[in-house]
C-alpha cells in the first residue's frame, strides 16, 4: 500500500470504524483512542498490508483493541450469553430504528459486534470470522441469536405499528 | 470350540447379528435343538433387538439438520428460515418452501415481513473528527529527498531569476553588449533591440527584429569611435551576455504564459506592484555602458537587486514558498551577508534535510 492509499483508507474507513467502536464502547473518547491505535498499527505496516485488505485489517485491529479494553476494565459480560431476557415493550414507538438501536445496545458484546459488522459494513460470514477470530458457524449462530433477540425485544407487531 | 451351556452366550451375539459362518450356524442350531430353554431365551433377545432399533423414518427430525436448506419448514424452525432468507442463506428451493409455508397463514407473513425490518443501519451523523491527524505525508528515501530538495532549490532559483527580469508587458528593451579583443583595446558595441508589441507577439517576429537590429548596429559601428575598455570590465561583459540570454528566455516565457507568473507566487502585494513597475532601461550610448552593466551585474549576483529594497533573497524565498505550496513541503531558505551586502553563507532546510554552504568572496 502506498502512502496515498493509506490516506485514502483514513478517508474511507475512519468513520465506519469509529461508529462501530463507539456503538460498542458507548464512549467517544475511548473510541477515538481505538481508531487512532488501529491506524497507527496500519501505518507501521502499511508497506506490508495491501490496500484491498486494509479495511479488514483495520476492523480486526480495532475489534481486538476494543475487546482488550473492555476486558481490562472488567466491564465485559460473558461473551455469547444473553444476559437479559427481553420482554415485549409496552411503550408506543413511532420509529422502528429507535427501538432497534436500543435493542442493539442490550445485546451481548459479541452478538452486537457481529451484527454490526454484518449490517453496518456488509461483511459476509467469512470476513466476520477473520475479524473476530470466531469460526463461521459461530458467527452464523450469533447473528441468528441476535436477530431473534431483536425480534423478541420489539415484541408484538402492534406495539411497533 | 464346542458350544455348551457355559459358553453359548459368546456365540449367541454373533448368531443374532448374523456374523456366523454356515458351519458355525449349523452347530449353534444343533445346540439350540438340544437346549430348548436357551432357544426360547435367544428368541426373546431377537424380539427385544427389533424393538430397540426403530426404523429411522418413524419420526421426522429433519428440522434439526444443520443445513437449513434441506430442512422442512415447521413452526419450530420458521423463524430460523425467516432469518436465513434475509441473510441470504436460503437457496431457491428452500425459499419456495418457505413461501409456501408463509402463504398458509397471515401471521406467518407478518412475522416474515417483520424480520425483514430488523436490519440495523449506521448513524451517518457519527463521524471521526481527527482524520487529518491520521494522515501522513509521503516519505522519500534519503537520496530522493536530497535530489528533490536540490531540484526544488534549482527550480526556486530559476523562478526567482525569471521573476527578476519579467515585466508584464515588454515594450522595448535595448541591451548593449560590448565585446573586447584579447590583445588590443578595440571595443565593439552591439545594439540589440528587441521589440515586442505585446504578449501576443510571436517569437518569429522577435527574431526578425533582432536580425534587423543587428544589421543596424553593424552600420552604426563604422561611425562610432573606438573606446578603450578597462580589463576588469571583461567579467561584466560576460555577465551581460548571460543576462541577455536569460532575458530572451524571459520574454519567451512571457509570450507563452497564459497568466502573470506572479499570481502563482507568494509575494507581498507592494513587491508585486513594484515588479510591474521595473523600468526598462536603454543603454544605447557609450556613456551609459558602464553603469548599465554594473546594474545588470547587481541583479545577477543578488548583491543589491534594485533600489526599492527587493532583494534576490526575497525572490528566492518566493520561489521556495511557491514550491512548498506545490509539493506541500516545508523547505526554507536563509542567507547571511557581510557588511558590504555580499552573501557569505546560505542554507536550505526542512524537517528532514539541512544544507549549508559558505561562499568565499574575493
Amino acid at each position: 500500500m502506498t502512502v496515498a492509499e493509506y490516506n485514502l483508507c483514513v478517508e474511507q474507513h475512519a468513520d465506519g470504524i469509529f461508529r462501530f467502536i463507539v456503538k460498542n464502547l458507548k464512549d467517544e473518547h475511548r473510541a477515538q483512542d481505538v481508531v487512532q491505535d488501529s491506524f497507527t498499527k496500519l501505518w507501521l505496516r502499511y508497506s506490508e498490508v495491501s490496500f484491498s485488505k486494509a479495511k479488514s485489517y483495520l476492523f480486526t485491529t480495532a475489534y481486538h483493541t476494543m475487546i482488550d479494553m473492555i476486558r481490562k476494565e472488567k466491564n465485559i459480560t460473558e461473551l455469547g450469553e444473553i444476559t437479559q431476557i427481553p420482554t415485549s415493550r409496552t411503550e408506543q414507538y413511532s420509529d422502528l430504528k429507535e427501538i432497534l438501536d436500543e435493542a442493539v445496545q442490550k445485546l451481548p458484546e459479541i452478538q452486537r459486534s457481529v451484527i454490526m459488522l454484518r449490517d453496518y459494513e456488509g461483511y459476509n460470514y467469512k470476513e466476520i470470522e477473520e475479524i473476530t477470530g470466531l469460526n463461521e458457524n459461530q458467527v452464523k449462530v450469533y447473528i441468528y441469536r441476535a436477530r431473534k433477540f431483536l425480534m423478541n425485544y420489539i415484541g408484538s407487531m402492534e406495539t411497533v405499528l | 470350540m464346542k458350544i455348551d451351556r457355559q459358553n453359548y452366550e459368546l456365540f449367541a451375539i454373533d448368531f443374532l447379528d448374523g456374523k456366523m459362518t454356515p458351519p458355525e450356524t449349523a452347530a449353534f442350531m444343533a445346540f439350540l435343538t438340544e437346549n430348548p430353554d436357551i432357544a426360547q431365551e435367544i428368541e426373546l433377545l431377537r424380539d427385544i433387538d427389533t424393538e430397540i432399533a426403530p426404523k429411522p423414518e418413524s419420526r421426522d427430525f429433519s428440522y434439526l439438520m444443520k443445513n437449513i436448506n434441506q430442512a422442512k419448514v415447521t413452526p419450530e424452525n420458521f423463524e430460523e428460515h425467516c432469518i436465513a432468507y434475509y441473510e441470504g442463506d436460503l437457496d431457491r428451493k428452500a425459499q419456495d418452501k418457505l413461501f409456501d409455508y408463509i402463504a398458509q397463514d397471515n401471521l406467518h407473513r407478518q412475522k416474515f415481513e417483520m424480520y425483514g425490518k430488523l436490519k440495523i443501519t449506521p448513524d451517518k451523523s457519527i463521524v471521526f473528527s481527527g482524520k487529518n491527524q491520521l494522515k501522513h505525508r509521503t516519505i522519500l528515501p534519503v537520496n530522493a529527498r536530497r535530489i528533490a530538495l536540490i531540484t526544488s532549490f534549482a527550480a526556486a532559483a530559476s523562478l526567482a531569476l525569471v521573476f527578476i527580469f519579467k515585466t508584464p508587458q515588454v515594450e522595448q528593451v535595448d541591451m548593449n553588449v560590448a565585446q573586447t579583443n584579447n590583445s588590443n583595446t578595440t571595443k565593439t558595441e552591439i545594439h540589440t533591440t528587441i521589440v515586442s508589441d505585446n504578449a501576443k507577439a510571436t517569437a518569429e517576429a522577435r527574431n526578425t527584429k533582432i536580425r534587423q537590429t543587428k544589421k543596424d548596429v553593424k552600420n552604426e559601428q563604422k561611425a562610432e569611435a573606438q573606446i578603450e575598455l578597462p580589463s576588469n570590465d571583461r567579467q561584466n561583459i560576460r555577465i551581460a551576455a548571460v543576462v541577455d540570454s536569460i532575458q530572451d528566455e524571459t520574454i519567451r516565457i512571457s509570450l507563452i504564459s497564459p497568466k502573470p507568473l506572479e499570481n502563482e507566487l507568494d509575494l507581498e502585494p507592494n513587491k508585486l506592484a513594484f515588479l510591474r513597475d521595473i523600468p526598462v532601461q536603454s543603454y544605447k550610448s557609450k556613456e551609459k555602458l558602464t553603469p548599465g552593466i554594473e546594474e545588470i551585474k547587481d541583479r545577477t549576483t543578488g548583491l543589491v537587486a534594485l533600489a526599492s529594497g527587493l532583494t534576490i533573497d526575497d525572490l528566492i524565498n518566493s520561489g521556495v514558498k511557491g514550491l512548498n505550496k506545490m509539493v506541500e513541503g516545508n523547505l526554507s531558505y536563509q542567507s547571511k551577508r557581510d557588511g558590504n551586502g555580499k552573501m557569505t553563507e546560505f542554507a536550505l532546510s526542512s524537517d528532514a534535510f539541512k544544507y549549508k554552504r559558505k561562499i568565499k568572496n574575493n
